[in-house]
């Protein structure tokens, strides 16, 4: 019996052993159970350009602090010019005695750039400052401007030239007509009333607008917070001026309100294009992603239901492919975004995890949009044969307006990056057969 | 207390081998499992068991035997196997070890000429562990993982029964034969970047089965000149069809722990047609000193049926054994011990890709008897070294050493003690 502790000890450790087999099999394992990737091309593609997106800043629900200013042509998608309108509201009132030993110097305007160009930047670039008419109408309910022009014109009180480089772009400013700069100082200089009513000075000032040059060739943005400066000083001391500024918030703390106005001049190819009414992948060949002209692409993916019981969605993703060339000095976009929308075109809501920065592979670059859930949903769970029906566009939001109408907000009105789809969109569906 | 101390090593060694995997060979993936090659009393003699019958070892693979049996005393007999595997194919290589309660059986007299056996035998094994990494079909990019995995068998617990008439004996093992075989697999792809994508798919398949099953036996001993016995036997039992229900289920997981289940298909009650199988064997003992035995088992397993699906990988079993044994029969340790040799060659049901997974053996065994005043322990150990597959056309060989372990008690139960 002494062998028997022995016989034991041998038999437990074979207990406790482990198998260690991993990829053999592999040859005569009847695979019938497996992963497999479909390709449907997403022929129903087109281009859309938005009729309609806010462009307001710095109040309501749009709260962007940057704004795209002047003008650039390109072949593919054509003229853009691009406006700021914008109030300015004295912030406050100097503690200073304006006597006679005060004396105004300039008024100019600071424009502070966001330094993203866009453009041929060899040529100097002329900008107008105007100001306006009429004061810029704010509709709560309606808090939003689209492209086409809202408000009037008025008197042309400053140019700003300037050579379009980044460096040069950090201290740009309007040196305003001093006419105009001397009756501002004399606003304060007497303590005007309406200087602490904000609607009467607005009455008085309206606001202004910075339109660039016709023969412009380039759009930067600037941050949305202008600053008016009214500079005076000491005439005995004759140096040290000082400012009054006037700027993005009053004095009782009402905020700023500026937007943009983008015109846009299409190019022959994309004339036809609108929000109703798509212009077809096919037709040229390419699609359009940009912002401030409101480009976007509208694709209805393809309801592609599997009838096997043992076959389940995994994963459902959309890739484009840009084109790689950029001959016209039009930044591309690093992350796009994926919005559900009705059959119409109007946008719904943003996909969930609907972004996709550019991937690389095999040295092709593409955007890949997982849409996995969304698909899954439409097409697995809740199976209805509506048209799947999503845009695909620059960074944003969805905004719910008056009535349930739905804007896209964020980078379509604040970057004019683009993007040309280049290939038709493709669906992957990754499947996998489990029996 | 020695007894006690050894019978609950024993209980405990019988429970640990429950919770293990038996086995941990893909080939163990088809069907009901790896039927045993080797096994049963005589693993030392290459598993030969129609023709075997003696008083020191329960022959339940052939249930005419158990009238060889000493009348008088209540037998105990415990089976243990381990097993290291060494798994090779062309590309790669792999080892696994496993040890599982390979039988645990008991015998005695009923009546005059009557024996009875029950017990619990193994009948088949399914534990395997695959991991493969695919590539995804319709991406060249792209690649999943698939992870399969099973485990289960079938076990039986038996009642036999044997009886003598004349130099004939007869036998029946009527078994209920019960078990699980589960397949579970996991697939998950991988996205580009080397992660798990989010969603990926368990599944997992259960047969419960169980049924009755009779196998018959027979043998008859006759005795060739003063000094030699010449035994025939042969076992058989008839296609029978085992109920079985299937359950298959699907899930959905998704790395961020949700999961939700896809499918769960009505259990699928249905029966799996168990082949009818023989055995014929002869024996040939020479001067209580040596035997040799041989056996040729064959099993219609093309007849093999689930749920009403012929498997259509599988061909006929055949199984031919042949063993010697040598006993010195003298005073001393060595020369009371019994030695035995022996090999076999199994054409298994298993087919792929064209080629029969076969197994070749070679075994070596030792039986030790150990006196007491009411009892007699006999300690078997056999080691069983062979190969199982081939390396060619994408298979996979695997070259096994098990070595099994057979402790048999056996007491004076039926004595009557005289009084003078």
């Amino acid at each position: 019996m002494r062998i028997s502790p022995l016989l034991i000890v041998t038999f437990f450790s074979l207990y406790a052993c482990e198998n260690e087999i991993s990829e053999i099999g592999k040859r005569f394992e009847d695979n019938t159970r497996f992963v497999e990737v479909k390709r449907f091309e997403i022929e129903e593609s087109s281009t859309i350009r938005l009729d309609s997106f806010p462009t307001s800043v710095g109040q309501g629900v749009v709260n962007d602090t940057v704004m795209v200013i002047g003008k650039t042509e390109d072949q593919t998608t054509g003229t853009m010019t691009s406006s700021a309108y914008f109030e300015v509201l004295p912030s406050s009132i100097p503690s200073v005695d304006f006597s006679e030993s005060y004396v105004y110097d300039s008024l100019t305007l600071v424009v502070r750039s966001a330094r993203t160009i866009a453009g041929d930047t060899t040529a100097m670039q002329l900008f107008h400052l105007y100001r306006l008419k009429e004061i810029p109408y704010f509709n709560e309910q309606w808090p939003y401007f689209n492209n086409v022009d809202s408000v009037p014109l008025g008197d042309h009180v400053g140019s700003m030239q300037m050579f379009p480089q980044k460096d040069h772009l950090l201290n740009t400013y309007f040196k305003l007509d001093d006419e105009w700069g001397r009756e501002i100082y004399s606003l304060f200089a007497r303590r005007e009333d309406m200087l602490t009513d904000v609607w009467t000075f607005l009455d008085f000032f309206k606001g202004l607008a910075i339109v660039p040059d016709e023969d412009n060739s380039v759009l930067f943005s600037v941050n949305s917070r202008f600053e008016l400066r009214c500079y005076y000083h000491l005439s005995s001391q004759g140096d040290v001026p000082q400012y009054i500024a006037l700027g993005n918030k009053s004095n009782t703390g009402i905020a700023f309100f500026s937007f943009s106005r983008h015109k846009h001049e299409p190019a022959p190819d994309l004339k036809d294009a609108t929000e109703r009414s798509p212009l077809p992948f096919v037709i040229h060949n390419y699609g359009v992603i940009q912002g401030l002209n409101g480009y976007m692409m509208k694709l209805e993916v393809p309801y592609i239901q599997e009838y096997s019981r043992y076959r389940t969605i995994v994963k459902a993703q959309i890739a484009i492919k840009p084109r790689l060339e950029n001959f016209e000095n039009i930044p591309e976009p690093t992350r796009l975004y994926i919005y559900e929308c009705d059959e119409l075109g109007t946008p719904q809501r943003v996909l969930s995890e609907g972004y996709s920065d550019p991937t690389t592979l095999m040295g092709n670059e593409r955007f890949i949009f997982d849409i996995t859930d969304f698909y899954k949903n439409r097409v697995q769970k809740n199976p209805d044969a509506r048209p799947i029906n999503l845009l695909i566009g620059l960074p944003g939001f969805v905004i719910s307006g008056i009535d349930q109408v739905r804007f896209i907000g964020g980078n379509v009105n604040t970057s004019f990056e683009r993007m040309i789809v280049r290939e038709i969109p493709e669906l992957y569906i990754h499947y996998i057969q489990f029996k | 207390m020695k007894k006690i101390i050894s019978l609950l090593l024993t209980s405990l060694l019988a429970l640990v081998a429950t919770a293990q995997n038996n086995v941990g060979t893909p080939y163990s993936k088809y069907g009901i499992g790896l039927m045993p090659e080797n096994y049963g009393a005589y693993v030392g003699m290459g598993g030969v068991s129609a023709a075997m019958r003696d008083r020191h070892n329960i022959n339940y693979l052939n249930p005419a035997s158990y009238t060889a049996l000493d009348s008088f005393r209540f037998y105990f007999q415990a089976g243990y196997a381990g097993e290291h595997v060494n798994i090779s194919s062309y590309y790669a290589r792999a080892t696994y070890s496993v040890a599982q309660t390979a039988s645990i059986n008991m015998g005695f007299r009923l009546a005059r000429k009557l024996y009875a056996s029950f017990g619990f035998n193994e009948r088949s094994d399914i534990g395997y562990d695959m991991r493969f990494t695919n590539q995804v079909s319709g991406d060249p990019y792209s690649y999943f993982f698939q992870l399969l995995e099973g485990e289960g068998g079938l076990n039986d617990i038996y009642l036999g029964l044997g009886y003598q008439w004349g130099k004939l004996s007869v036998g029946v093992n009527a078994s209920y034969i019960f078990g699980k075989v589960e397949d579970r697999q996991t697939l998950e792809p991988i996205s580009y970047s080397g992660n798990p994508i989010e969603y990926y798919v368990k599944t997992r398949t259960q047969n419960h089965i169980h049924d009755v099953l009779f196998t018959f036996g027979a043998q008859y001993p006759v005795r060739v000149g003063e000094s030699s016995l010449l035994t025939i036997g042969g076992t058989y039992n008839f296609g029978t069809y085992l109920s079985g229900k299937r359950v298959f289920e699907a899930f959905e997981l998704t790395t961020s722990g949700k999961d939700t289940t896809l499918l769960r298909e009505v259990p699928d009650h249905g029966k799996i047609f168990y082949p009818a199988r023989f055995t014929l064997g002869g024996s040939y003992e020479w001067n209580n000193h040596w035997q040799l035995s041989g056996d040729y088992t064959f099993q219609e397993m093309r007849k093999y049926k689930e749920f009403g699906e012929v498997t259509e990988m599988f061909t006929n079993y055949h199984k031919v054994a042949l063993g010697g044994a040598y006993t010195p029969n003298g005073r001393d340790w060595w020369q009371r011990n019994r030695y035995s040799v022996g090999s076999y060659f199994t054409k298994s049901h298993i087919n792929l890709l064209e080629h029969n997974i076969n197994t070749f053996g070679v075994t070596l065994g030792m039986q030790i008897p150990f006196y007491y005043a009411n009892q007699e322990l006999m300690l078997g150990v056999a080691a069983d070294l062979g190969v199982r597959g081939r390396q060619a056309a994408g298979l996979m060989m695997e070259q096994f050493a098990k070595i099994r372990l057979t402790i048999a008690f056996k007491e004076r139960w039926f004595m009557k003690p005289k009084i003078f």
